[in-house]
């Protein structure tokens, strides 16, 4: 989780992303952010996040993203 | 047919009638009828194109969802030829169209989108290919979203278009009141705007400097009122018929950055260029195999944000042509695409700044205006490119702002003489109206909870599209914008 978190303040470096934050409906992730994020997921986790998966139940929060990256079988999020 | 024209509201009134009298069952007949009329009325080339392209959609739909067996290519070849024929008709009309011997068929644009996401999700497994004919037919044709969208998907839009569920009585008053909300900015501010904005962009030689920047504020405020007036008119009308469509329009001018602009405006589009384009673009094989060159020649930070720069430019270049088929929509769309660039490389720059500025960051209603006001005026710089029609002249006459100031001593008496003061007052008034419902988040649905507040919003709505109206002469009384695509 801690990584992932990382991932994310690095987009979004004054964000302070909590479990709870709610990074679609809140307007805090767009598309331009989304594409760079599935970009360094797929390299971090060494997965491979396709188009089809960007959707908001996917991304809306951390929790969510990462069952995402455990559905690619990608290493538990810590 | 015009969304404000006798026409179209006798058509909307019989549907609404009819399709409240029939069964469950029936209604979504109803709308079918209904919405096959408002073709034939747009003449029979439009109708007879819109049949063929739901007929050619609706078969190659069933062959994508039955056909499972075979190498990965022949599996999605159908679905690039169904995409290619739909893409390629309508840019031969586009092109054809110009010439002025055909007439572009009404709604190619939203509807030949609605048919490719179809085909697209369908091959995905994201929507079941529809069975029926006249049901799929519904989906092409439906009628409120024909002139200006919004671009409502299949899975969207299908189960509430067939259900034949009626409108309760809230959502009925609901949909009455963002109906009149709609002509209320439409009429009062679009059509009264209309005509001398038009003279000020046609007459470029007489019209530079303060003029141009009065248009850049004025047309930004017309467009608006138009595109989002007309949508509210379909979603009132949609909503009367118990069928919610989404919104395409989330207040854009409280944007303070030009990526959130992009997010509340034309909100339909962008999401559709998005899932559709963007996504797949930049996420390709082709693009992995670039970002990996990219980053071993560039270093991994830069070097991965070339996929996402070619992705964004060839998106917008599509949006841009979407639009139109001349240079100065090509140049709306890469400018635009730039511009979102540029700000997503400022972001950082602008967050040192303020960090080594604590007062000025502190202040973030000041950051706010100054974010909404550098929007503003960027993208309404921009729009002139569509006034115009011309990019030369366009930057030509944005040149003139800043050294034609001359004409800013003239520029009372001019306007004056473009557009009255009671039309001057009854446009500014109805922004303020516009400015505070806004601000205030007022909603339809919420006013309708309250009868008497609804009644009382009913009538001013209507009185004052009466009294203040723009319906004299020197515009086309439902001249919408965004109906020429």
């Amino acid at each position: 989780m801690q990584r992932l978190k990382k991932i994310l303040s690095e987009l979004h470096p004054q964000l302070s992303v909590t479990d709870d934050t709610r990074l679609i409906d809140d307007g805090i992730l767009d598309s331009l952010d989304l594409v760079t994020l599935v970009t360094d997921l797929n390299d971090s986790y060494k997965i491979n996040i396709d188009a089809e998966e960007i959707t908001p139940e996917n991304f809306n929060t951390v929790g969510a993203i990462c069952s995402l990256i455990e559905r690619h079988g990608g290493r538990v999020c810590s | 047919m015009q969304l404000i024209s006798l026409d179209f509201f006798l058509l909307f009134a019989v549907t609404l009638l009819l399709y409240n009298l029939f069964v469950q069952r029936a209604r979504w007949r109803v709308l079918l009828c209904s919405s096959l009329v408002f073709y034939l009325w747009a003449g029979l080339f439009a109708f007879v194109y819109m049949i063929i392209i739901s007929l050619s959609s609706f078969f190659l739909a069933l062959f994508l969802q039955r056909r499972k067996e075979g190498s990965k290519f022949a599996l999605i070849l159908p679905l690039y030829i169904g995409v290619a024929v739909t893409v390629g008709a309508w840019v031969a009309l586009k092109l054809i169209s110009r010439g002025g011997d055909v007439i572009l068929p009404l709604g190619i644009s939203f509807y030949s989108l609605r048919v490719i996401s179809y085909l697209v999700d369908v091959k995905r497994g994201r929507a079941e290919a529809q069975r029926g004919f006249l049901r799929y037919l519904l989906f092409v044709c439906y009628f409120p979203v024909v002139l200006q969208g919004p671009i409502v998907r299949y899975k969207e839009i299908s189960d509430s278009l067939f259900s034949g569920r009626r409108a309760g009585a809230e959502e009925g008053i609901s949909g009455l009141l963002l109906m009149l909300w709609g002509i209320f900015k439409k009429v009062v501010v679009a059509n009264t705007l209309a005509a001398p904005l038009s003279k000020i962009a046609t007459e470029s030689d007489k019209y530079r400097g303060g003029y141009v920047l009065m248009l850049l504020c004025l047309y930004s405020a017309e467009i608006y009122c138009d595109f989002s007036g007309g949508i509210d008119i379909v979603r009132g009308a949609s909503g009367m018929l118990g069928i919610a469509l989404p919104k395409n329009f989330d207040r854009p001018f409280a944007s303070t950055t030009l990526r959130e602009f992009w997010n509340r405006w034309h909100i339909s589009l962008g999401e559709y260029f998005e899932h559709y384009v963007f996504y797949p673009l930049s996420l390709s094989r082709p693009m992995q195999k670039i970002s990996r060159r990219a980053r071993a020649r560039l270093g991994g930070r830069r070097g991965r944000k070339i996929p996402l720069y070619i992705a964004t430019m060839t998106t917008w270049l599509l949006t841009g042509l979407w639009h139109g088929f001349r240079w100065s929509f090509i140049a709306w769309g890469l400018i635009n695409g730039g511009l979102v660039l540029l700000s997503l490389e400022f972001s950082p720059i602008a967050e040192r700044f303020y960090a080594r500025h604590p007062t000025l960051a502190a202040n973030k209603a000041l950051r706010q205006w100054l974010g909404r006001v550098r929007v503003f005026l960027i993208i309404g710089a921009v729009r002139l490119l569509d006034v115009y029609g011309s990019v030369i002249l366009t930057f030509k006459m944005l040149g003139t702002v800043f050294y034609d100031l001359s004409s800013y001593g003239e520029l009372e008496r001019g306007m004056l003489s473009l557009i009255s003061v009671p039309e001057l007052l009854a446009v500014a008034m109805a922004l303020v109206a516009i400015f505070i419902v806004s601000r205030l988040e007022v909603k339809s649905d919420e006013l309708a909870k309250s009868p008497s507040r609804a009644v009382a919003a009913v009538f001013a709505l209507a009185l004052s599209s009466v009294v203040l109206g723009g319906y004299g002469m020197g515009f086309s009384a439902g001249d919408f914008i965004y109906s020429r695509f």
